[in-house]
């Protein structure tokens, strides 16, 4: 500690500028906090997003590619993922995931919070659906959210700030069809605008919605809490790789300390962190806080920290539509409806909790042939059938925790510093496999009613690790969870967590809305009740 | 013409099987993407060395094929061992390969893509129509109230 450069002090540090850790240090400035956001990853200049590129297709699968075990860009830490049915995917920069992300935003069901009350599983939240609501409605307005309200399978909610994304052919096509089987659907709720908004253009529906865009129609955390950040005060610090979490004899935390890019380390103290990680990223920097005060690893008396890692299981069926007047790569990816006709328990079904469908569109030429065209003689064929006529019904469903899921730090196996890198066990659950059965087979029902020809299944997807939950988990018993329900540490008081290491469940949907009303809410907590964490 | 492998026939030749030619285009071997193919390799880790591994273990295998088959269908077979083999390697050689293939403008023509960068063009949809919830707006709401 004595040779590392000391930072002058601030109220509260922030680890990690995506979705959660933008939300939180645009709140906590707002509330006239000091705050400042280390980030392991470097601002990335929209003009070099692979969209701008002729090469697209090749940067989607090297430097843009979802993996960052596959990226291995400077910022991007190895994940051993060997023992994993699941592959982690994540993106590591100023924005964090959502450089990367679909922007698919629906929103959890008051039923999610309430999963050992209503179906005897798992462990009810410490918190309600309509506590976090007001969060959700504010995350909307800063992020932008497009859709269109009356959905009956969800609570009324206040309007969105735009219209749906328009369904496209192919997305009026499924709407049909689930109504022809008399199923729930309802036009997907995206942070995509479908209008200009904030000083954001409107999304002109190119297609790889992962890949972002530089007219900024997806939101980002880069360009909307963060900018709104750095106006009311905030610093975000970039190429800042914090190792470890200081805390003190009294077992509070004191700062953290960290690596700049020229691999230099520092401290910067604070009165109290945040730790916006996410869920691989925050269990492998508690595990790595050690101290005599936590032996066992930062906050982590429960023994809880890196236990219960939840993904989301995926399914489903692909089909191709034939008859379509527009291509199916014409549009955002994955945007277009959802139906959560089996979202609820329903015991007939012999697994409890539900799953969402979600519609994905065809790609571009090289992902066309790289999935369905083979090499050899079959090859143009296939891929003639396939192209701008494929098309897919996904189920995301609701994965129950288990503490055999969880992330450890491996004993060999480091990033560029020497810092352990996480270790990944993950198998799918009994009644995960059971849902996804289920799942496949309405998907097939659906895609039939929609008049797609070869139809095919897709039992589990592997590499959809993109939703990280569970591992710092909340609840009312310090000896089984991390944080109380404001994600403020059980066992350190100045410590809070925001990302989707705190879910007790994982809900059958996307989950980054509620990460950021949580994250919101831990925030407003902080602002009122936290004074004391204020200079 | 660049070529990645010593034997560059047999690469042509590999490449030819693996994305035939079609209509007035040659296949993967004929349309010359040994440039775009190394450059490819050689800016990212992931397909570093891909081609030319994968093109040295058909070379050594075809050796073991029976020659009672003519050259294509040896090479065929050849490819196919080797894909049963060490599907890893085979499965990112294929990816490369297809990448190159479909990056290219004359590719792009045939199969009615437009080149280049996709922003800032984007594409239309049709704009959003409200009555196409006429059925499901009049489901009664399912969601479960509780607090
Ligand atoms: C391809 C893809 C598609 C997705 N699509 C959707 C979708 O449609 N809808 C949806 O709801 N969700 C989606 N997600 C998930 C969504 O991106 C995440 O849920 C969300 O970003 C998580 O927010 P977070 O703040 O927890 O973590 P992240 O956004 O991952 O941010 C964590 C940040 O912490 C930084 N960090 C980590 N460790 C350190 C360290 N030691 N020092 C400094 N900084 C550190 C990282 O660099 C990163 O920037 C998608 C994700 C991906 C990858």
């Amino acid at each position: 500690m004595a040779s590392i450069t000391r930072r002058e002090e601030a109220d509260f540090v922030v680890v990690g500028s995506g979705a959660s850790g933008a939300a939180v240090t645009w709140s906590l400035a707002e509330g006239g906090f000091n705050v400042v956001c280390l980030e392991q990853g470097p601002w990335i200049n929209p003009k070099y997003y692979a969209t701008n590129s002729p090469d697209w297709q090749y940067l989607q699968r090297t430097k843009w590619d979802y993996s960052p075990n596959v990226r291995k860009l400077p910022q991007d830490y190895p994940v051993n993922d060997e023992n994993s049915q699941i592959k982690v995917v994540m993106y590591n920069a100023v924005g964090g995931s959502t450089i990367h992300w679909t922007a698919h935003v629906p929103r959890f069901h008051p039923s999610d919070f309430r999963v050992k009350s209503l179906d005897g599983v798992a462990e009810d939240w410490p918190i309600s659906y309509f506590e976090l609501e007001p969060y959700y409605d504010l995350n909307d307005k800063m992020m932008g959210c497009s859709g269109i309200n009356g959905d009956p399978a969800n609570p009324p909610r206040s309007p969105r700030q735009m219209p749906p994304i328009p369904l496209g052919h192919d997305g009026e096509r499924m709407a049909r069809a689930f109504d022809e089987l008399g199923w729930h659907w309802w036009p997907s709720d995206s942070h995509v605008n479908s209008i200009d908004y904030k000083g954001r253009k409107a999304c002109n529906f190119c297609g790889p919605v992962g890949l972002n865009c530089e007219r900024g129609a997806r939101a980002s955390t880069d360009i909307t809490y963060i900018p709104d950040a750095t106006k009311l005060g905030a610093e975000i610090r970039p190429n800042s790789t914090i190792y470890e979490i200081v805390s003190d004899p009294k077992g509070k935390v004191r700062g953290v300390n960290y690596f700049t890019e020229q691999g230099v380390a520092e401290f910067q103290p604070a009165k109290g962190v945040v730790v916006a990680a996410n869920g691989i990223g925050t269990p492998r920097i508690l595990l790595h806080s050690k101290s005599e005060s936590h032996p066992t690893g930062l906050a982590n008396s429960s023994g809880m920290v890196g236990k219960n890692l939840m993904f989301h299981v995926y399914a489903g069926a692909n089909g191709l539509l034939n008859d379509l007047p527009t291509p199916t790569y014409q549009g955002p990816q994955a945007l277009i409806i959802m139906s959560q006709e089996f979202y609820e328990t329903d015991p007939s079904r012999g697994f409890k909790r539900g799953y969402t469908f979600q519609i994905g569109r065809g790609q571009g030429p090289a992902a066309t042939a790289i999935g369905n065209a083979p090499w050899g003689a079959k090859h143009h064929e296939e891929f003639e059938r396939n192209f701008g006529k494929n098309f897919g019904l996904g189920a995301i469903g609701d994965d129950l925790p288990e503490e055999i899921n969880r992330v450890e730090l491996d004993p060999k196996l480091t990033d560029r510093y020497g810092i352990p890198a996480p270790k990944v066990i993950y198998r799918v659950g009994d009644n995960s496999k059971k849902m996804l059965a289920h799942a496949v087979k309405q998907a097939e029902k659906v895609l039939n009613k929609a008049g797609a020809t070869n139809i095919t299944r897709n039992p589990l997807s592997t590499n959809t690790g993109w939703h990280l939950m569970g591992t710092a988990r909340m609840g009312e018993d310090p000896s089984r969870s991390v944080v109380d329900n404001y994600g403020q540490a059980h066992d350190v008081d100045n410590l809070f967590i925001v990302d989707g290491s705190v879910f007790v469940t994982g809900g059958g949907v996307n989950p980054t809305p509620t990460i950021q009303a949580l994250a919101l809410r831990t925030a407003d907590y902080i602002r009122h009740k936290r004074t004391d964490l204020k200079s | 013409m660049t070529h990645l492998h010593s034997n560059p026939s047999l690469q042509t030749a590999v490449l030819d099987i693996i994305i035939e030619p079609v209509d007035d285009l040659p296949g993967a071997g004929g349309l010359g993407l040994e440039s775009e193919i190394m450059r490819m390799s050689n800016e990212h880790h992931k397909f570093s060395g891909v081609l030319i591994q994968i093109i040295n273990l058909i070379e050594t295998n075809i050796t073991t094929e029976p020659d009672t088959k003519d050259g294509k269908d040896r090479l065929i077979s050849s490819i196919s061992t080797v894909e049963s083999n060490y599907p890893d390697i085979f499965e990112l050689f294929i990816e490369l390969i297809y990448l190159a293939y479909y990056s290219d403008p004359r590719v792009h023509r045939r199969i009615g893509w437009k080149t280049g960068p996709i922003q800032p063009n984007g594409h239309l949809l049709p704009p959003w129509d409200e009555s196409i919830l006429n059925n499901v707006k009049n489901k009664e709401p399912f969601w479960i109230h509780v607090e």
